[in-house]
């Protein structure tokens, strides 16, 4: 569903991305794992047009969209939850989830928008608890739930997770990988996540690549992966101590 | 006919570049970060890891030889710390440097499975009984082979080669369905079943897999007919994995490479360009999965051809042709790869003789014999007996200690041999 080849990014004069390739096919759950500017979070503004790539294409679903804006992306179901969520603090959730599916809105007819709407509370029962509620107002963790009700409002084929366990406590997480593999499951939905938190995405990831410095320097199975001590040692928080006994 | 990774051998070539154009990034980011000599390579050539934009790009990059893995003797060119290597092999070689090669255990893992595969392709299935004919040790081919069957799930013995009397006691008793070995040991194995009187017919046997040497079609129809059996070339290099990289499957009309693993490319040795599909040259081979000892274009000095039409097979990774020549003057005997400069370099260190030498080789019994026809030096006075046998002792030790065969060493006269010219040092009379 989704390719990446030799993808070059700047910021302004700084680079980013040193031409990353990656693949998610359909109905994968696939992780970017790494640590802090590696150029994950670059990887996904690049993929969702948010900053247009230097040289290199993005391809999605077999049409080659490098450079395309953000919401021609959106309406082909290309969706982002980005880091740090960027939710409308002061509107309700039930704002927000709506206007989740503004590019839709004109097209989509109202039954199909509430019935969208409905299976977003079954999904996160928290939020229909709290739908008049400033989203603002909201813990960590149910805000993370708004912000994914909000993309899936576009109805997604694709849904780039940036950091989405970030800042949450351990049992928080778990709900959270728990919706994400859920969504695979029943929606079809293919994924690429991005983590800080490696454990938590090759927990759920089927494959990952590890960036660093703007280069992706290792890709596999996230089974393999997580069994790698490289891996472990870096971001799986195993000590060399243990590693040696 | 099983294919044991269809998601991986029938993949469409736009996904199976994509994959190997993420894994030579990778690949490429990995080295040039953790392998001093290939960064060293990089900056002196002028190239960056981000040069390499796609798959064409990898002509960009520096070769690597097998000197350049002697110079690294012992782990400099492992790209990982030796703690997270859990195996090391190594070539023979006593007089050069041997090459060593080392392992993680992704390393392994990956290995066995790309060996089922060619033992799938062979026609092996878990139901065999798998009969290892290869030197277990220090040589991949035992080891590489063994792991695969066991993935395979088949019943595995892991005889060695040699004591060919217990090879075949083994062979009827244990009831071996598949041979695994070199096309010489085959030979020699039809000529000693002869010799006793045992016909293959009573055996079990039925499919073999051949490596570790050239293997022409009419050694493969004479191990075919001689054995009854289904004979199978294919190729691997210790330098790059081991057995696993290619092998044909029951169509035999080319040997499938495990292109997910290895980016391939034929290049023409003098002007080292690359060269198009169906034209012979040199094989270079880039690991795209090894994480232990990553290889960037290693120049294998093996001569093939390539093509990217699927098999009949239905098997869409690219075929190699078997390959039958090299690039340099290497040759195998019994197995073993010999290159005559190694001998000529150790008949300079011996007193009253001239480095001047022939190499003669012939089958007899099935087994290769290498005879070393060696110069006198007017130095040596011929009319003393024991001081001939002396010498001629010492050249067959010394040529034994370097590769591990012992010669028939034959003394000649001054100045017989220094006519013969470097195309003629060796005389192969081997039907191969």
């Amino acid at each position: 569903m989704l390719k990446l080849q030799s993808v070059v990014t700047y910021y302004g004069r700084i680079l980013a991305l040193r031409g990353i390739s990656l693949h998610v096919d359909s109905g994968e759950i696939v992780a970017i794992v790494g640590p802090n500017g590696a150029g994950k979070t670059t990887a996904l503004n690049t993929i969702s047009g948010v900053i247009p790539a230097r040289t290199g294409h993005v391809i999605f679903d077999g049409e080659d969209v490098t450079g395309k804006p953000t919401e021609w992306l959106v309406e082909r179901g290309l969706i982002q939850v980005p880091e740090g969520r960027m939710l409308f603090g002061e509107m309700t959730v039930y704002e927000n989830l709506i206007l989740g599916a503004y590019r839709r809105s004109r097209a989509a007819k109202k039954a199909e928008l509430v019935g969208d709407l409905e299976k977003v509370y079954e999904l996160f029962p928290i939020l229909k608890q709290r739908t008049g509620q400033s989203a603002g107002t909201l813990s960590g963790g149910e805000q993370q739930m708004l912000a994914i009700g909000r993309a899936l409002m576009g109805r997604p084929k694709m849904l780039l997770l940036d950091e989405p366990t970030m800042g949450l406590a351990p049992l928080v997480v778990k709900e959270i990988l728990k919706v994400i593999t859920e969504l695979r499951k029943t929606e079809g939905t293919t994924v690429l996540v991005v983590e800080q938190n490696a454990k938590a995405a090759l927990s759920i990831a089927k494959r990952a690549y590890v960036m660093e410095t703007g280069r992706v320097v290792m890709e596999g199975s996230a089974a393999e992966l997580s069994k790698n001590p490289e891996i472990q040692r870096a971001y799986l928080g195993k000590g060399y101590r243990q590693i040696m006994d | 006919m099983p294919i044991w990774n269809p998601k991986a051998e029938k993949m469409s070539r736009s996904e199976l570049e994509q994959l190997q154009l993420e894994r030579l990034q990778a690949t490429v980011n990995r080295a040039y970060r953790n392998v001093p000599f290939y960064h060293r390579q990089f900056q002196q050539m002028g190239v960056a890891p981000e040069d390499v934009q796609s798959l064409a790009d990898v002509t960009k990059l520096p070769f690597t030889t097998k000197e350049d893995l002697r110079d690294g003797y012992p782990y400099e060119m492992f790209a990982v710390p030796l703690r997270e290597i859990v195996r090391i092999h190594s070539s023979s070689g006593a007089t050069t440097k041997p090459i060593v090669v080392g392992y993680t255990k992704s390393d392994l893992k990956n290995w066995a499975g790309l060996v089922a595969r060619v033992l799938s392709a062979a026609g092996v299935t878990k139901d065999d009984v798998v009969q290892i004919a290869f030197d277990y040790g220090l040589f991949t081919g035992g080891f590489g082979m063994h792991y695969g069957a066991e993935r395979l799930g088949a019943s595995v013995i892991p005889v060695s080669a040699g004591n060919i009397e217990r090879q075949i006691q083994i062979m009827q008793d244990f009831r071996s369905t598949v041979l695994v070995g070199t096309p010489s040991y085959a030979l020699y194995l039809i000529e000693v079943l002869d010799r006793m009187g045992v016909s293959p017919a009573g055996m079990r046997l039925r499919v073999g897999l051949f490596g570790g040497e050239p293997m022409s079609e009419k050694t493969r129809a004479t191990i075919e007919s001689g054995l009854g059996i289904v004979a199978t070339d294919n190729y691997g290099l210790s330098a790059v994995m081991g057995p696993g990289i290619a092998g044909e499957c029951e169509l035999k009309d080319g040997l499938h490479i495990n292109e997910d693993h290895f980016l391939v490319e034929v290049i023409d040795p003098e002007t080292l360009k690359l060269l198009p599909e169906g034209e012979s040259g040199e094989l270079v081979i880039t690991t795209l999965t090894k994480e232990g000892l990553p290889m960037i274009r290693y120049r294998t000095r093996d001569v093939t051809s390539l093509t990217y039409v699927p098999c009949k097979c239905g098997r869409t990774i690219a075929r190699m042709a078997p390959v039958r020549k090299r690039t340099d003057d290497m040759i195998i005997v019994r197995g073993v790869n010999v290159y005559p400069s190694e001998i000529e370099a150790l008949l300079y260190d011996i007193e009253h003789v001239e480095p001047h030498y022939q190499i003669v080789l012939d089958r007899e019994g099935g087994l290769d014999i290498l005879t070393l026809k060696v110069e006198l030096s007017s130095t040596m006075i011929s009319d003393q007996m024991q001081k001939l046998v002396g010498l001629e002792e010492t050249i067959t030790r010394r040529v034994h200690a370097a590769i591990g065969l012992t010669p028939r060493v034959k003394l000649v006269e001054t100045k017989t041999l220094q006519s013969v010219g470097r195309a003629n040092r060796v005389v192969d009379n081997r039907e191969n």
